[in-house]
């Protein structure tokens, strides 16, 4: 009697505890968004940027609704930035963090799987083959394409995996293999095509970035990430099961094919929207599911929302970094990302003594 | 019988001996007869002394600035290699490729070619260009961009090739028209010139120092990137959008004359988030050209255009376009076609 009323202790206190480091996280993004509305280039910096949001939120109050520019610069050009920086650094994370869950393999992201060079070289494919020779061009037909081609990648990784079983090895081995055949042909196309597009193609694909952040783009994004995170987290204790192996998970009514099929499809469609508006951004699906676990366990209950949340601001502090260190320069975010996450990734590393897999 | 067969056997090498040797002579006479070549000296756009024999007659050519000067003073005949760039006049299509741009070109087909001389933009590899004259063959590495080494690179090329009145023709032409803008502009005071934002591929923009910011500020323009150190940033768009520059100008490259490439890149920056607000778009000041305006002989198209656009009514006579139909017609002697700058 007592021993089960102290381990539901214990476990309620566990779950306390996790709740608010979750919670946390949460006011570090909160933080981190009010930090970066309020720095930039242009000088609007925390009382404008609040009167301006104030005043759309509350139309009726009277506030004075500041000038013109500073709401175009608040408005139109950070908080559409801060919101896609957001909406990708969660989407990545939660795909990876799911992939790594389900397929119990902590180097999984959906760039090792293929899919980020497989949306490169769609983008590649339409920039350079694209209708009129343009640098500049209608930019929904590449969005498009680097789609249609991550979901192309998905769909061959799947296919192969499953004439050999979806064991996760064949579904990572498929993934290299399938990364590997499209990097080739990406480089193919740089290699063949015009100067121009050949530039455009590497620089800003595989660097990524969200200096072109719409509203309009957010628009088509949010809906996906929205559904799919939820549906993500939904399989939670499906994955937490399988990590105590195929057998196990099957014993206790989970079938761990069906859970891989749907996590898998669910982290592709997140990933493939995200990149094709903001390039390959790679790293925050590796390294955020792997600071959430040092920091919250491997429940994936818990761990999702925590990789969530801390995707969302390490991608937003690393993009507000990128381009407010050397105004009115822009860095790319790819840079910025690894310099802020590594360190940040070997010092959870060396202060945590648990294992975090195994 | 063996006798036979032996005696025709020493005929026959006899004949091939006589036949290789006569071969030999053959190709190797004339140029140890042919006419003494002098040598010219060029210093280059890296410094480099570079020796060449006069006159050349086979130009392999990875630059398509230095490819239309070669043209314009009758060295078209000459080019029997071009980089993919290299697209004007459009007869010189006919030219084989040796690679994408001199920074990728291939050494196999170029040396194939037997050159006597390669021309290159800055872009070239220094091992490329070690390779190239370790094979014995000069390379002069010279930048279309830059306006004073275009008209440098024009002098120079009237000595290889030949054709000094020509080049003399063209700098003055050249050098009249830069005289109209100087003459317009120059007296001009700060605020009567317009902030400009300047684009080219990815979004870079130009910092003082690089030749495409001394082109702003030559028509008559103030460049927003000027502060910049780094030659070519990426600007931020919250920068751009509260600098509120009244020219937003943008260059782009590979188009090839139609409309439409020139109305995408137009869109593209209309529609950029944030920038209904600015005032270039407002007052509809965004202006497109052809990067291939911008440099060697027609760079002056480009300078015009710029000029125009900057301060419309000071130069209300001037027709870019009518001045780049009469550039093409008299110096490359063909009808220009397509569009190059828009609108």
């Amino acid at each position: 009697m007592s021993t089960t009323s102290g381990v539901e202790r214990l476990y309620t206190k566990g779950r306390a505890r996790k709740i608010l480091v979750i919670l946390s996280a949460f006011i570090a993004l909160l933080t981190t968004v009010v930090v970066s509305v309020s720095l930039g280039s242009a000088s609007p910096g925390f009382m404008e940027a609040t009167q301006v949001i104030l005043s759309r939120i509350f139309p009726f109050a009277g506030i004075d609704p500041g000038s013109k520019i500073a709401q175009t610069i608040i408005l139109d050009l950070r908080l559409p930035r801060i919101v896609l920086a957001i909406i990708a650094g969660a989407g990545l994370a939660a795909s990876g963090a799911a992939m790594q869950g389900v397929l119990r393999n902590p180097l999984v992201s959906p760039y090792i799987l293929g899919i980020s060079s497989a949306a490169g070289f769609g983008a590649a494919l339409a920039i350079a083959l694209g209708i009129g020779v343009v640098v500049q061009y209608e930019g929904y037909i590449v969005v498009a394409n680097a789609f249609i081609f991550s979901m192309l990648a998905m769909l061959m990784v799947y296919g192969i995996a499953r004439l050999r079983g979806i064991a996760p090895e064949s579904v990572i081995l498929a993934g290299v293999a399938v990364g590997y055949l499209f990097s080739a042909m990406l480089s193919l196309v740089q290699y063949i095509a015009p100067e121009w597009a050949a530039v455009h193609a590497v620089v800003f694909w595989l660097l990524g970035g969200l200096s072109t952040a719409k509203w309009e783009n957010i628009l088509i994004v949010l809906p996906l990430v929205l559904v799919a995170i939820p549906l993500l987290m939904r399989h939670s204790w499906d994955m937490n099961v399988m990590s105590s192996g195929e057998e196990v998970a099957m014993s206790l009514g989970v079938n761990p094919r069906r859970v891989v099929v749907i996590c898998m499809v669910l982290g592709s469609l997140v990933t493939a929207s995200i990149i094709s508006f903001t390039g390959v951004i790679g790293f925050i699906g590796l390294i955020s599911p792997h600071l959430a676990r040092m920091i919250i366990g491997s429940d994936h209950r818990f761990l999702l929302p925590c990789c969530t949340v801390i995707g969302a601001c390490l991608l937003l502090a690393s993009d507000t970094v990128a381009r407010t260190v050397m105004p009115p320069v822009e860095f790319p975010v790819g840079i910025i990302t690894s310099l802020l996450g590594v360190p940040f990734f070997i010092y959870i590393l060396l202060s945590r003594r648990r294992q975090s897999w195994g | 019988m063996k006798k036979t067969t032996a005696v025709v056997s020493v005929i026959i090498i006899v004949l091939v001996i006589v036949a290789l040797a006569y071969t030999t002579y053959r190709f190797y006479v004339p140029s140890e007869t042919g006419p003494q070549k002098e040598t010219v000296t060029i210093v280059d756009a890296t410094g480099v002394n570079v020796e060449v024999k006069v006159p050349v007659e086979r130009i392999v050519c990875l630059s398509n600035g230095l490819t239309e000067i070669i043209c314009v003073l009758g060295g078209e005949d000459r080019i029997v290699g071009r980089d993919s760039t290299s697209r004007f006049p459009p007869s010189i299509l006919e030219e084989p490729v040796v690679g994408k741009s001199s920074r990728n070109a291939d050494l196999e087909l170029m040396l194939e070619l037997e050159p006597d001389l390669v021309f290159s933009d800055l872009m070239m590899p220094s091992e490329l260009r070690e390779k190239i004259e370790n094979a014995g063959v000069p390379v002069i590495v010279e930048n279309a961009n830059d306006p004073e080494r275009v008209k440098i690179f024009i002098q120079n090329m009237g000595l290889v090739i030949g054709g000094e009145e020509k080049a003399g023709e063209i700098i003055d032409y050249i050098e009249s028209y830069e005289n109209v803008v100087r003459e317009r502009v120059g007296s001009l005071t700060l605020n009567e010139k317009p902030l400009v934002y300047f684009e080219w591929g990815v979004g870079w923009s130009c910092g003082a120092g690089t030749v495409l910011h001394e082109n702003i500020v030559d028509a008559g323009g103030i460049n927003i990137a000027t502060e910049e150190t780094i030659p070519y940033p990426i600007l931020s768009p919250e920068y751009v959008v509260e600098n509120n520059p009244d020219i937003i100008l943008v260059s782009i490259s590979g188009a090839t004359g139609e409309l439409v490439a020139f109305q995408n890149a137009k869109d593209e920056i209309l529609s950029r988030s944030g920038f209904s607000e600015v005032k270039a778009v407002k007052e509809g000041r965004v202006y497109i050209y052809d990067s291939q305006v911008g440099l060697g002989v027609r760079y002056i198209v480009g300078l015009l255009y710029k000029a125009k656009c900057f301060h419309p009514s000071l130069f209300e006579d001037i027709d870019p376009t009518a001045i780049h139909e009469q550039l093409v017609q008299e110096f490359f002697g063909i009808e220009l076609e397509g569009v190059f700058m828009y609108p």
